[in-house]
């Protein structure tokens, strides 16, 4: 180039720490003069590449599994409910028999409310068992 | 016609016997949580008990569709034993007479059906306050 001076080739700067940018240390002019703040000065605007980063893993499901073990788990109640039907099944169906077979005499409307009265009992005793389930 | 056979009125007769279960459902809500024991004890006994007074009082009287109420019996019976504990060999016994009054019943033979409708009843009860003395 004609014996002129060669521009020298700014001294690179390293980082111990690979991943750390710093755009002041990175950057040197060739004049050796200070280096200016990166905002007062777009000429110093630079571009840096990085290489691809692959991002494995599933923390999100795992967070979300995490959430669903530690949610507070709602009884299903299925046995308390299946029997409550059972019951007051059975008390509804004896009421109406008992009505419909023999409930037009004092007798028959006697036993008929017993027998209701007893299955009633019963049936009262898993409603309640039903309703603490879901209670609870 | 005596006390025992004096006619009520249908609409008396509902009110009666919802009167009755509205009972039965509001003292079982209410004694559950502390005696539900005696409870199972009380269902175990006076079910089988009201429910063959009940068939043996159709059958005795007679009329259209009172005589077909024993076949219900097997039903209760299979009802009954499914969801509370019970000893085998008595609800064997118990589901034994429970066919026998279904097929007197069919045939129409009234003493067998009385006599069978009582035995399974009473075995119906006992397996069942037998099954929870067990367990």
């Amino acid at each position: 180039m004609g014996g002129g001076k060669e521009p020298t080739m700014p001294t690179p700067v390293s980082s111990p720490n690979s991943s750390y940018y710093d755009p002041y240390a990175q950057f040197t002019p060739v004049d050796g003069s200070e280096p200016a703040p990166a905002s007062s000065e777009p000429a110093a605007r630079r571009e840096v590449n990085v290489q691809p980063v692959m991002i494995t893993g599933e923390a999100g499901a795992k967070h979300l599994v995490q959430r669903h073990d530690a949610a507070p788990k709602l009884p299903d109640c299925l046995d308390e409910s299946a029997e409550a039907a059972l019951s007051c099944g059975k008390a509804g169906l004896v009421a109406a028999t008992g009505i419909l077979v023999s409930a037009t005499t004092v007798v028959g409307t006697a036993l008929a409310a017993a027998a209701t009265l007893a299955e009633g009992i019963a049936c009262g005793k898993e409603l309640r068992a039903y309703y603490e389930c879901k209670t609870q | 016609m005596s006390s025992a056979h004096k006619s009520t009125s249908r609409n008396a007769a509902i009110a009666v016997v919802g009167v009755a279960g509205t009972a039965g459902i509001a003292a079982g809500w209410q004694v559950a949580p502390s005696g539900a024991n005696a409870l199972g004890y009380l269902h175990a006994g006076a079910g089988p008990v009201c429910f063959s007074a009940l068939c043996v009082y159709a059958v005795r009287r007679g009329g259209r569709a009172a005589r077909w109420l024993p076949l219900l019996l097997l039903g209760v019976f299979l009802l009954d034993i499914a969801r509370s504990p019970h000893v085998p060999i008595l609800s064997a016994l118990g589901l034994t007479a429970a066919v026998i009054v279904g097929i007197a019943t069919l045939r129409g033979h009234r003493p067998t059906t009385i006599v069978g409708t009582v035995a399974c009843c009473s075995l119906l009860a006992a397996t069942l306050i037998g099954g929870r003395l067990l367990h």
